[in-house]
């Protein structure tokens, strides 16, 4: 029996050895440098290795290199939307330069729409969840997608000359085959013909469509709409990554000039600015957008009753709109006949846009909170990116009112959802808190992405924390320049830095640096991660003037150029002058947390080594720390008399003197020690000595294993306390344990990590020395909350009703299904 | 085609928990996004053994709790500042959201409340136990009939790690 467990164990042994064999030589043959020997790992190796190499298009700075290039694609598009059908039949011209140094045999051009077609690599990769049920909106989709086609229908590819050019269609991507190669610097032009039915947003979703309304009226908000380049890059060619629906878009940028052609009664909100107000405008519209041009509050356009009275008319005439745009990377445009239409005008310190138009465009059902803030939260946004950034790069912004919960970015267009419902609407018009909050934020957030990533232009389909988490992060920071307490004083003041542990703990995750599709938790990994790193460097790291100097510094070098991850973090490094290396590895780069524990603190005082003055002190100490045992208090209190003081004769040397008194032997070995010091070896003793100086060593163990700084808050005996900020530095040599030696004048009684939680640290109840008991959150609100009581009372109240509706309320949820008998099929 | 009802069940680690998913069946789901955000729920489960109790900590996002309940009871518009309707999505969670410990049958858990913290809504549940749980199912289809490409995620802590489980669409979103 020993003997096979033996075995059994030998084994195991094993293969655990070859595993770790293996292992270890897969590892070295990934990675030019690694750990052969030990286990140490080096949290703050540098990321040359891991980064691509420095070359003449982007320099090891971070900023673009003398010979950096794009490629540059301008369209000139006549659409004319069909209501009625819900269809947009279009031609575009596509003038392509290649400002590559190669020539290029063939373009590739991106066809989103294509992601709606029923045999998309999207749709086929689609995969049923945990739970066997299927929901109302699933059975809808399957009807809004089965009732008609979707995706584009190609009707011609041509060249300049109108001669048919060969193409090739590849799920959401199309190549043209060029006649000869596209020489670098030269430019080639082409025409696509198209007609794509619109799809209902709320049936099948996505990031364009249409909102059909009850009364029969629409909103259209055309978004990935029409044939745009792919994006060809010194770093990846042709950008081929096919729409799969959560990775968003890499695109050129180039001028626009586009006809939309619409039904007469229609109001449009476009990309650019509007070429023929004449023509599609009334003239008191245009004496009151002329009057906007100078307003700082919103005046309107359409009033809330002109668009009333525009959607009781009718029309089958049409109007065609017609916008220009300079240097957008992509175009949107959205149209109804149920628009209210207000503008403001914001002034900047720009000489190319010194004035910027702001618009809102939105249905009645917007109101009254759309007049209200839409324009005012876009000029916010406006006013705090400027100063992250840059001046905002285009002559008007615009916050258009699309489907509930919705939330997209243009160049100077943002579709924004959130309105109050009718039966908010009671006599007074008012909206709920959740509504109101829902709306500052997603406009926030939407007109944020005009500078990231629409002008500086990261590749949304391969990096979403680029633009999603770089704007968050600003969006995150306008909340609290937007009003204090945001959006909810009574809250706590919540802090991204207490709420991102949760996430950072979880045993699944990936790093922030995951492709796009393929990141799991998409809202905690690409918007709030980055979110809490990019406000701890500011706010604890690197400090405002650093940090703001190179974040500015980032946006400068990249607006209307293409960054990529490590443009990013060598910029940041570059121009703070600060080694980030090891943070961006452990926020960006792995999934670790933030969990560091004070271990032990050991206290100790500076001695003169003096036996004559020491050993009375040790004495004393040792009675205070050691106190005599009760038994020999309590004989004593009793008069009990011991041995020797019955037979005093016994006592002999060792009754009077103890360990603590000292002897010649003691003072000679003290008198050697100090002739063998240096002069200013005794000279900082005495110094010490003279200040009194105590001495702390404090164990910090890494828990979590993100390595990050150590802000620490010293309480002395006199109730004085020290902040101090220990750099993460500290960890260099060894990441999971590291001792800080502190030496000070006065005694300290209690040490805290982290005591305005700032570094994002999951677990409180390790950061305190000596420990305390830190009551759970949930024991926090048991405390804190008022309401308690009330809402039990509530809740006992619904209960007791919902028993007899249960059913009814789940109907309301997912659709019934039985079980079928495999059986029955046959 | 399988007729079985879907159900799976995964050990963590430790032998302490056990994740079975709800007993319904089975059907190809079909995704639908609004545009820019993700539906995702995050709930930290959690032994205190300062009190002896399973504390269970849901964050939800105030909007799609709006939207859930707004379903549930088929009316447009439904605010969370009432005392009342912060009582209905407790109701809610309760029925969305389960817990049995040593497998028996869910666990009723007490509702300590309902919190706003920013853009969330935080639920609080407790279930005192005289002894630390050595095995804990968990169910949670929060918002799941709401949103088809609703990702729940259960952080379960054990002593001295972690184990996350995933109530989702694996699929890619539209």
């Amino acid at each position: 029996m020993h003997k096979n467990k033996s075995f059994v164990s030998s084994a195991l042994a094993y293969a655990a050895f070859v595993f770790a064999a293996w292992a270890l030589h897969h590892d070295t043959a990934a990675h030019p440098v690694s750990q052969s020997k030990g286990t140490f790992e080096d949290k703050f190796r540098q990321l040359d290795e891991t980064w691509p190499t420095a070359n003449t298009y982007r320099v090891a700075s971070g900023a673009p290199g003398a010979d950096y290039w794009q490629q540059r694609a301008d369209y000139v598009i006549k659409a004319t939307l069909d209501e009625k059908a819900m269809r947009l039949t279009a031609s575009e011209t596509i003038t392509y330069t290649n400002n590559a140094p190669e020539s290029l045999r063939y373009l590739w051009v991106q066809l989103d729409q294509n992601r709606f077609k029923h045999d998309s690599l999207g749709e086929l990769s689609l995969a049923a969840g945990e739970s066997d049920i299927v929901s109302y909106n699933a059975l809808r989709r399957r009807q809004a997608m089965t009732a008609r086609d979707h995706g584009y229908e190609i009707k011609s590819v041509r060249a300049a000359g109108g001669a048919p050019l060969p193409y090739t269609i590849v799920d959401t991507m199309m190549r043209i085959d060029l006649p000869r190669p596209l020489r670098t610097g030269r430019s080639t032009t082409f025409s696509i013909d198209w007609a794509q039915n619109i799809i209902d947003e709320e049936a099948i979703g996505g990031r364009g469509g249409v909102e059909v309304f009850e009364d029969g009226h629409h909103i259209f908000a055309l978004a990935q709409w029409f044939p745009r380049m792919a994006a060809y890059s010194d770093y990846e060619g042709w950008h081929t990554k096919p729409y799969l629906g959560l990775g968003e878009f890499a695109l050129e940028f180039g001028d626009y000039d586009v006809s939309i052609t619409v039904p007469a009664d229609h109001v449009v909100s476009a990309t650019g600015v509007l070429q023929n107000p004449g023509e599609v405008l009334s003239a008191t519209q245009r004496r009151r957008l002329e009057a906007a041009g100078n307003a700082d509050e919103p005046v309107f356009i359409v009033t809330p009753d002109e668009a009333l009275e525009n959607e009781k008319e009718g029309t089958d005439e049409t109007r065609t709109w017609r916008f220009k745009a300079e240097n957008v990377r992509d175009y949107a445009w959205a149209s109804s006949r149920k628009f209210v239409w207000d503008a403001m005008t914001v002034e900047q310190d720009d000489e190319d846009n010194p004035s910027v138009l702001i618009m809102s465009f939105y249905p009645n059902e917007g109101e009254p909170l759309w007049s209200k803030y839409s324009s005012h939260v876009v000029a916010h946004t406006i006013e705090v990116f400027n100063h992250f950034a840059f001046p905002y790069p285009y002559p008007n912004a615009q916050s258009v009112n699309v489907w509930d919960m919705g939330g997209m970015e243009y160049p100077m267009v943002t579709f924004n959802g959130f309105r109050p419902t009718d039966e908010e609407k009671v006599e007074d018009r008012t909206y709920s808190r959740e509504t109101k909050y829902g709306l500052i934020t997603v406009i926030i957030h939407e007109i944020g992405h005009i500078y990231y990533p629409m002008v500086v232009n990261s590749d949304e389909r391969q990096w979403a924390w680029m633009d999603e988490g770089i704007n968050t992060f600003l969006h995150y920071t306008a909340h609290f320049l937007w009003e204090e307490g945001y959006p909810n004083p009574s809250s706590g003041r919540p802090s991204m830095l207490d709420r991102i542990p949760d996430y950072m703990v979880s045993a699944n995750q990936v790093p922030i640096m995951t492709q796009s599709d393929s990141i799991l938790q998409y809202a905690n990994n690409a918007y709030m991660k980055p979110t809490a790193a990019l406000t701890i460097l500011r706010e604890t790291i690197l400090g405002r003037e650093l940090f703001d100097f190179a974040f500015r510094e980032y946006a400068r070098r990249w607006k209307f150029k293409r960054p990529t991850p490590s443009d990013f973090f060598r910029t940041m490094e570059d121009a703070s002058g600060v080694d980030l290396d090891w943070f961006w590895r452990g926020w960006f780069y792995s999934t670790d947390h933030v969990d560091i524990s004070i271990e032990d603190v050991r206290a100790y005082r500076l001695s003169t080594g003096d036996p004559d003055q020491e050993f009375a002190k040790d004495r004393i100490e040792a009675r205070r720390d050691r106190p005599e045992p009760l038994t020999p208090q309590n004989n004593r209190a009793e008069g009990i008399e011991t041995y020797t003081d019955r037979f005093p004769e016994l006592r002999d040397f060792y009754n009077d003197n103890d360990r603590y008194t000292v002897s010649n032997a003691d003072r000679n070995s003290y008198n050697a020690r100090m002739a063998g010091l240096e002069d200013w070896e005794k000279d900082a003793l005495e110094s010490a000595l003279q200040e009194g100086e105590n001495i702390y060593f404090v164990d910090f163990r890494n828990i979590g294993g993100l390595v990050m700084p150590l802000p620490i808050t010293i309480v002395y005996a006199d109730g004085s306390e020290e902040e101090m900020m220990i750099p993460a530095e500290i960890w260099r040599r060894n990441a999971q344990t590291v001792t800080k030696r502190l030496m000070r004048d006065k005694t300290i009684v209690s040490i805290e990590l982290d005591a305005r939680h700032e570094i994002a640290d999951a677990d409180r109840n390790n950061n305190y020395f000596p420990r305390r008991i830190i009551p759970s959150r949930l024991e926090a609100f048991k405390v804190a909350n008022t309401t308690r009581n009330l809402m039990a009372d509530m809740l006992l109240e619904l209960k007791s009703e919902s028993e007899e509706k249960e059913e009814d309320l789940e109907a309301n949820e997912s659709a019934p299904l039985v079980p079928v008998d495999s059986n029955e099929n046959r | 085609m399988s007729t079985a009802p879907k159900s799976a069940a995964r050990s963590l680690s430790r032998g302490s928990c056990v994740y079975l998913a709800t007993l319904l069946i089975t059907i190809m789901l079909v995704s639908r996004s609004h545009a820019h955000r993700a539906h995702h729920t995050l709930t930290s489960v959690a032994w205190n053994s300062n009190t002896y109790a399973i504390e269970v900590i849901h964050r939800l996002h105030i909007q799609d709790a709006v939207r859930a309940l707004q379903k549930r009871h088929a009316t447009a518009h439904l605010s969370l500042q009432p005392v009342r309707n912060q009582a209905l999505l407790a109701l809610y969670v309760e029925n969305h959201f389960s817990l049995s410990v040593e497998n028996k049958t869910p666990a009723t858990l007490d509702m300590v409340g309902v919190e706003f913290a920013g853009d969330e809504v935080l639920v609080y549940q407790e279930l005192r136990l005289e002894d630390p749980p050595a095995e804990v199912s968990i169910s949670c289809t929060l918002f799941q009939e709401v949103f088809d490409t609703q990702v729940n995620q259960v952080n379960v802590s054990i002593p001295g790690s972690v184990q996350t489980l995933m109530f989702d669409k694996t699929g890619a979103l539209p």
